[in-house]
C-alpha cells in the first residue's frame, strides 16, 4: 500500500523523474516549546529552534530566551487574573528550569521572550488523580478492566492509560528502564551526552507515553479496558498481548502488569489524540503530525497527573 | 463587504432599466403653443439642438398635430410625446446627432436559422437590418426582430458563413426560416471573442467554440478542453490535469453542460482526453466573467455545449484512428422530420501497454481502457417545434496490478485501480409559442460513479501469514433536472428570458478501509445524502442607446431538504457594455453559489476526490465576480483584448490537516473511514475564503492564409483559513495559484487540404503542501510542522506542439484526412505531479523532492475517413 498509485502508472511507462530544488535560503525558524508539567516533577521547559526539512543537523536550543510562568488567579480557564509569577532559570542547552513545583487544579500561563517574539502558551495541571482497577471476566477468553476514577466535576475531564507487563528477569528490567529513563540516575546519566537523553531525562516518566490511550471516562467515572483489542509494549522493539489475548510473544511476560493512569489536561489529551492518529499501520512511517497548543510556535505545554496501579491476573 | 456589494448590485440591477429610458444630456426646447404640427416639432428640433432630423415623407405624415403638456419641454419628452400621439418611432443617433423618424406600423419576423448544408440549427447568429438593429438567434437558432414596414432587407450573419441579404418587404406573414451557407475561404477562428461585422450588438457568446478547431489534444485530435484552455484567464498548470480552471477558480467550479444537464468529468485517463468528440459538437461557450443568470451551481464559469442533431439532409460517416482512440461517427436523416446522430469511441491505449511494461516491474495485469457514446435523436413537428433525446455514456478503468517477492520471503501483491462512470439522459422540447415566445424545457438525468481503490497484500513465503489492507474511495452523484424556460422577443426594453427548474441532488461519498480485501458488493457508498436545488431566474438584454448595452439578471436559488436546513441565495449579474467605432468595453458582476462541494485529496496520492453536498455546518459555496474588458477591432485582421478581474469566494472548504493526506504518499493511509469510526468528512475540514485577481490579454490576427492568437493572464489566487483555535488565521496560495500564463498559436494555410499548425503553452506549476519545518517532538524526535499551506510549486510548465493536417477529397466527395504531429516537440519535461522521498540515514538533505514528467516527445498520427 505504500505505493502510490501515481507512481505505479509513472513505473508503468517508463516516465521521467528529475529531483527539485527547493529554495530554503529564505526558511525562517521558529521557536518550538517542549514542557509537560505534573505537581510530582519540577518545572522544565525545554526550547529549540525549528529547522527546515531539508537540514538534518540538530536542532539548534533556544539560549537567550525569558521564560515567564504566571499562575492563574483560578480553576476556571476564563479568569485571567495572575496571581504569582516567576522566571525559569537557563540550565543549557534550551532547558530551562525551576525547583518548585507546579500546583494540581491551577492553570497555567507560559510566556517565551526571545529575538524580540512573544510565544505564549496555556495549560491545566489535574487534580492529583484517585482511581482504583478492577479486572472483569467476561468469558475465559475475554477480559476487560474497570478503572475507577473520582472525577473533577467542576470541569471536562481527561484522561490516558497504559499496561506495562513488570518483567520478572533483572536484566531485563535494567534494559527497559534505561530505554525510558525511569527514575534512576545512573540511567540519566547514561543518556546526558545527546539532546535526544535530555528529553529522556526531562520526561523519564513519560516512557510510556507514546503508547498511553487517551479516553475519557463514562457517565459513572468509569474507564473501561477492553483487553482484546490492547497492546502493550515490554519494550521498544517488542509488544505483546495480554492475558486473554490471542497470543502473547514475549518470553519475559508475567500475570503482573503496571496499569499508568494519566489525568490529563485537554491540551495533552489533544496531544496523545494527534500521536494515535499519526500511528500509521506499519513500521515505516515517515511523518507525524502532534497536536499543539503554542502561539507564535510549536510544540506542547500541558499538565497531567499520574496513578500507578498494580493489576494481577 | 461582499454583502455590502451584493447590495448595491442589487439595487442598480432594480433601478438601471428604470433609468435606462430617461437621456439627460438632451436639449430643453422653447414652442409658441401647447397645439403644433409634426413639421414645426422637427423644426424647432433642428432649430434648437444640434440634431438634424431624417424622414421618408411617404411614410411619416408631417401634418399630424401634438399636443404638448408645456411649451418649454425637454427633448426626450418630446420624442416620448410624438411616439405616444402619432403612430412614429424616433432613433436617437447620439453620435451622428440624428433622429429618425420611422413609421410605427412595425412587424415581427421570426423563425429558425440553420446551416444549409446540415440542416442543423445555427445558434448566436446575428439578424439586423441596420448596424444598431438587430438580434441573435438563441440555443435552438430561433430569432424574433420587431422592424418597420420600410425596412425591405435583413442581414444575416455569423462567422465562417457568407452574409446573407434577404428581401422581406414582400414578405407575407411574419414566419422566416432562413439558412445561410459555410463559407469555406473564411477561416475558422477557433477560439476568442468572434470578429463580427456587426460589432455594436452585444455579443452574446463570450467564446466560440466550432469543432473544426485545429487545436489538438494528445492524440492529434480537435479537442474542445485543449481549445478551451487557450482563452485567457483559463490554465492548466500540470500534465494531463482534469479539466480546467478559471481566473483563480477550482476545476470544481466549472459548470458544464452537455444539452443543458450537468457532467461531472470531463476527462479520459486522468486528462489524456476530453470526453467530448468534436464531430458530435454544434456550438460550446464558455462564460467566465458576464454569466448569464440562467447558469448556476459552480462558482467560475459555465461551459455550455450544444450536441449535433444529426444532419437532417444527408447521411454523414466517418471513423478515425489514432494512438489512442478507434472512433466512428454517424449522422443523417430517418424520416424528413427525424434525424439522429451517434458517436463512440473506444481506447486501444490497453492493446500496446501491457507490451510497454517492463518485465521487471512485476505489473502481471493492467488496464487502460475508456469508452464513450453519443447519441441524439431529433424530430421536428415544425421547423419551430422539436423534441430531442440525448443520451451520453462515458467509462474509464485504470487497473495496475503487481506482484512483488522480496528477498524470498514476502510476497507483494499490489493492486490500485480508479474507475469512473458519467451518465446523462435529456429530454428537450422546444417551441415557438408565438412570433415573440420561445418555450424551452428539459428534464434529465445525470450520474456520476467515482471508484478509486488502493488494496495490498503481504504473505509471508515460510509461513503463510497474511496481512491485508483495501482502501476504497468511492463517489456516487445523481442529479436530476427538471426546468422550463421562455424567451420573450416583444419587450420595448428588451429580449427577456425566464426560466425555472428543479434539481434533485443525490450524494454518496465514502472511503472504505478494511483488514480484508473487501469483496465488490461490499464496495459500495454506505450514506446517502439527499439535497434539492430549486431556482428560478430573469435575464434582460436592453440597448440603452446605440452605444450602450446592458444585459442583466437574478438568479434565485433554494437548497432545501438535507438535515432540516435551507439556503436561500439571490445572484444578480450584471454586464454593461460600451461600443463605439472599433472600441468596445465592458464591465460585468456575477454572482454565484455552489451547493456541491468537492473534497479534494491535496496530496498527489490515490485519487479521491469526493463530491459532498452542503450541510448544517458546511454552508454552499459563493463568489462575487467582477471583471472588465476592454477589445480593439482594427479592423478584420486583428483584435486587442485587455480584461481584468477580481473574485472573491466564501464558504469554502479544505483539510484541517493536509498532512493526514501527505501520509497517503507513503502509505495510502485513509482521508478518512465513515465504514468504521466517527470520523465524518465534516469533522475534518475548515471553511474560509478565498480571492483571485487578474490581467488578461489577448491578441488575434488573421490575414490571409496566415492565423496567429497570442494570450496572457497574470494573475494570483489565494485561500484564507483558520484551520486552529490557537494559531490566527492564514492566507496561502491555492493550489492552482499561477501567476503568469502564456498560450499561442499559429497556424498557416497552405490551401483548403494543407496546413500547418504550431502551438506553445507556458503556465506556472501547480502547488502542493509540503511541510517545510522539522521540531522536536517531546522526546526530541524530528516530526513535520503542520503549518505549511501549498509551498512548493511544481515546475513550469510549457511545450510546443506541431502539426500538419492533408485531406485529400475523393471524386465521390468521400475524403481521408491525417494528422500528423509532434507532441512535445523539445521534450520538455513538464510535471505531472511530485512526491517526497526520504534519503539514506546521514544524508544532506535528509529528503529530496522528486518530479515526474509523463509525457515525453512523441508523435501524433491521426487518420480520418469521411465518407
Amino acid at each position: 500500500m505504500r505505493y502510490n498509485f501515481y507512481i505505479l502508472l509513472i513505473l508503468a511507462f517508463s516516465a521521467c523523474e528529475t529531483e527539485i530544488q527547493v529554495d530554503q535560503s529564505e526558511y525562517k525558524p521558529f521557536v518550538v516549546v517542549n514542557s509537560i508539567v505534573s505537581a510530582d516533577s519540577m518545572w522544565v521547559v525545554q526550547l529549540n529552534y525549528s529547522k527546515s526539512i531539508f537540514d538534518n543537523s540538530d536542532f539548534k536550543p533556544v539560549e537567550n530566551a525569558s521564560v515567564h510562568i504566571a499562575v492563574m488567579a483560578d480553576t476556571d480557564s476564563n479568569v485571567d487574573e495572575e496571581i504569582q509569577s516567576f522566571y525559569l532559570q537557563h540550565e543549557g542547552n534550551g532547558r530551562y528550569t525551576r525547583s518548585n513545583r507546579p500546583a494540581e487544579g491551577r492553570n497555567y500561563q507560559l510566556t517565551v521572550e526571545v529575538d524580540e517574539e512573544v510565544i505564549t502558551a496555556r495549560t491545566y495541571v489535574p487534580k492529583v488523580l484517585h482511581a482504583s482497577a478492577e479486572v472483569i471476566e467476561l468469558t475465559p477468553d475475554s477480559k476487560h478492566i474497570s478503572i475507577e476514577v473520582i472525577e473533577d466535576e467542576a470541569r471536562e475531564n481527561f484522561y490516558a492509560y497504559e499496561l506495562l507487563p513488570i518483567v520478572e528477569d533483572k536484566t531485563e528490567l535494567d534494559q527497559t528502564e534505561a530505554l525510558g529513563g525511569g527514575d534512576s540516575d545512573t540511567n540519566n546519566d547514561a543518556a546526558s551526552s545527546t539532546e535526544e537523553a535530555n528529553f529522556t531525562q526531562q520526561f523519564g516518566k513519560f516512557n510510556g507515553f507514546k503508547g498511553a490511550v487517551p479516553a475519557q471516562s463514562d457517565q459513572s467515572g468509569s474507564i473501561i479496558v477492553d483487553l482484546d483489542n490492547i497492546t502493550i509494549r515490554s519494550d521498544q522493539s517488542s509488544t505483546s498481548t495480554l492475558p486473554g489475548g490471542d497470543t502473547s510473544s514475549s518470553s519475559n511476560a508475567s500475570n503482573k502488569y503496571t496499569l499508568k493512569v494519566w489525568a490529563v489536561s485537554i491540551d495533552y489529551y489533544n496531544y496523545l489524540i494527534s500521536v494515535q492518529e499519526s500511528s500509521l499501520p506499519d513500521s515505516e512511517k515517515t511523518f507525524y503530525n502532534y497536536h499543539t497548543n503554542i502561539t507564535n510556535g510549536g510544540g506542547i505545554f500541558a499538565g497531567y497527573n499520574l496513578e500507578e496501579i498494580l493489576i494481577e491476573f | 463587504m461582499i454583502r455590502r456589494v451584493h447590495v448595491l448590485v442589487c439595487a442598480v440591477f432594480l433601478s438601471v432599466n428604470l433609468l435606462a429610458q430617461e437621456n439627460a444630456d438632451l436639449p430643453t426646447l422653447k414652442f409658441d403653443s401647447l397645439q403644433v404640427t409634426l413639421e414645426s416639432a422637427i423644426k424647432s428640433i433642428e432649430n434648437q439642438s444640434d440634431f438634424f432630423c431624417s424622414y421618408n415623407p411617404l411614410t411619416v405624415d408631417l401634418s399630424d398635430q401634438l399636443l404638448l403638456t408645456r411649451t418649454q419641454i425637454p427633448l426626450a419628452r418630446l420624442i416620448e410625446t410624438i411616439e405616444e400621439q402619432l403612430e412614429i418611432e424616433v432613433q436617437i443617433n447620439q453620435s451622428s446627432n440624428k433622429l429618425q423618424f420611422f413609421s410605427k406600423q412595425k412587424r415581427i419576423i421570426s423563425g429558425i436559422i440553420s446551416d444549409e448544408a446540415s440542416g442543423e440549427s445555427l445558434q448566436a447568429v446575428a439578424v439586423y437590418h441596420t448596424s444598431s438593429s438587430g438580434t441573435y438567434s438563441n440555443e435552438e437558432g430561433y430569432y424574433s426582430l420587431r422592424i418597420t414596414e420600410e425596412v425591405d432587407s435583413l442581414f444575416v450573419s455569423y462567422l465562417g458563413y457568407k452574409t446573407k441579404a434577404i428581401a422581406v418587404q414582400n414578405l407575407l406573414g411574419s414566419s422566416l426560416n432562413i439558412s445561410i451557407t459555410s463559407d469555406n475561404e473564411l477561416t475558422t477562428v477557433i477560439i476568442s471573442d468572434t470578429i463580427r461585422s456587426l460589432n455594436d450588438l452585444s455579443n452574446p457568446t463570450p467564446m466560440d467554440y466550432r469543432p473544426e478547431s485545429p487545436i489538438t489534444g494528445i492524440g492529434g485530435r480537435s479537442d474542445l478542453l485543449s481549445s478551451v484552455r487557450f482563452i485567457p484567464g483559463v490554465s492548466v498548470g500540470s500534465e494531463a490535469q482534469n479539466g480546467f480552471t478559471v481566473r483563480g477558480g477550482g476545476p470544481d467550479q466549472n459548470i458544464i453542460l452537455i444539452d443543458g444537464l450537468p457532467i461531472y468529468e470531463a476527462s479520459h485517463l486522468g486528462g489524456l482526453s476530453s470526453i467530448f468528440s468534436s464531430e458530435t459538437i454544434k456550438h460550446a461557450d464558455l462564460y467566465k466573467g458576464d454569466i448569464p443568470a440562467r447558469f448556476g451551481g459552480k462558482l467560475s464559469s459555465a461551459l455550455d455545449i450544444r450536441l449535433k442533431d444529426g444532419n437532417r439532409n444527408t447521411v454523414n460517416r466517418s471513423a478515425s484512428l489514432n494512438f489512442e482512440n478507434l472512433k466512428g461517427f454517424i449522422e443523417g436523416p430517418i424520416s424528413p422530420k427525424t434525424s439522429i446522430m451517434l458517436n463512440g469511441r473506444i481506447s486501444i491505449v490497453g492493446l500496446y501497454a501491457n507490451a510497454l511494461l517492463p518485465k521487471s516491474s512485476g505489473f502481471v495485469d493492467t488496464e487502460f481502457s475508456y469508452n464513450d457514446f453519443y447519441s441524439k435523436l431529433s424530430h421536428w413537428f415544425s421547423p419551430s417545434n422539436r423534441i430531442s433525446f440525448t443520451v451520453y455514456s462515458g467509462r474509464d478503468d485504470i487497473r495496475l496490478e503487481r506482484e512483488k517477492i522480496d528477498q524470498a520471503e514476502l510476497s507483494f501483491i499490489d493492486l490500485n485501480e480508479v474507475k469512473w462512470k458519467n451518465r446523462l439522459f435529456a429530454i428537450n422540447y422546444n417551441v415557438a409559442l408565438s412570433d415573440k415566445v420561445f418555450l424551452h424545457s428539459k428534464i434529465g438525468v445525470s450520474t456520476f460513479d467515482f471508484d478509486s481503490r488502493s488494496a495490498n497484500s503481504v504473505t509471508s513465503i515460510q509461513d503463510q501469514s497474511n496481512s491485508k489492507l483495501d482502501v476504497n474511495a468511492i463517489s456516487q452523484q445523481s442529479d436530476r433536472i427538471a426546468q422550463v424556460a421562455l424567451d420573450y422577443f416583444g419587450s420595448r426594453i428588451g429580449k427577456f428570458n425566464f426560466g425555472a427548474g428543479i434539481i434533485n441532488h443525490s450524494s454518496a461519498p465514502s472511503i472504505l478501509e478494511a483488514n480484508t480485501c473487501l469483496d465488490p458488493f461490499e464496495r459500495v457508498a454506505d450514506s446517502t445524502y439527499l439535497s434539492n436545488e430549486a431556482f428560478c431566474y430573469i435575464e434582460n438584454t436592453l440597448d440603452l442607446t446605440s452605444n450602450w448595452t446592458l444585459k442583466s439578471g437574478l438568479r434565485y436559488n433554494y437548497f432545501f431538504g438535507l438535515e432540516d436546513v435551507s439556503y436561500n441565495y439571490f445572484q444578480p449579474r450584471v454586464n454593461l457594455k460600451y461600443s463605439r467605432s472599433r472600441n468596445q468595453i465592458n464591465f460585468s458582476y456575477s454572482s454565484m453559489s455552489q451547493f456541491l462541494h468537492l473534497l479534494v485529496n491535496p496530496s498527489s496520492g490515490l485519487p479521491s476526490d469526493l463530491w459532498v453536498p452542503s450541510t448544517s455546518r458546511v454552508a454552499p459555496e459563493s463568489s462575487q465576480l467582477f471583471s472588465s474588458t476592454y477589445k480593439y477591432i482594427s479592423s478584420k485582421t486583428w483584435s486587442l483584448q485587455i480584461g481584468a478581474f477580481y473574485n472573491l469566494y466564501d464558504n469554502l472548504i479544505a483539510y484541517r490537516n493536509p498532512y493526514e493526506i501527505i501520509q497517503a504518499i507513503v502509505t495510502d493511509h485513509p482521508v478518512f473511514n465513515r465504514d468504521t469510526d466517527e470520523k465524518n468528512w465534516e469533522d475534518r475540514v475548515e471553511i474560509g475564503r478565498g480571492r483571485a485577481y487578474g490581467l488578461e490579454f489577448q491578441f488575434n490576427y488573421e490575414r490571409g492564409r496566415f492565423t496567429y492568437l497570442l494570450g496572457y493572464t497574470l494573475s494570483r489566487s489565494e485561500r484564507t483559513f483558520k484551520f486552529y483555535a490557537n494559531e490566527p488565521e492564514i492566507t496561502y496560495p491555492y493550489k492552482y495559484d499561477r501567476p503568469h500564463n502564456i498560450s499561442s498559436y499559429l497556424e498557416y494555410r497552405f490551401d483548403e487540404n494543407h496546413k500547418l499548425f504550431a502551438s506553445w503553452v507556458f503556465g506556472n506549476g501547480n502547488l502542493w503542501t509540503l511541510a517545510e519545518s522539522a521540531i522536536p517532538d517531546i522526546e526530541g524526535n524530528p516530526i513535520l510542522d503542520e503549518r505549511g499551506r501549498n509551498n512548493i510549486r511544481l515546475s513550469n510548465y510549457h511545450k510546443l506542439n506541431l502539426g500538419y493536417s492533408v485531406r485529400r477529397e475523393q471524386a465521390n466527395g468521400n475524403y481521408f484526412e491525417y494528422t500528423l504531429g509532434i507532441h512535445n516537440a523539445y521534450n520538455n519535461r513538464n510535471p505531472f505531479f511530485s512526491y517526497i522521498e526520504e534519503q539514506p540515514a546521514g544524508s544532506n538533505p535528509p529528503i529530496a523532492v522528486k518530479e515526474v514528467s509523463l509525457y515525453p516527445i512523441f508523435p501524433q498520427i491521426n487518420v480520418k475517413y469521411s465518407w
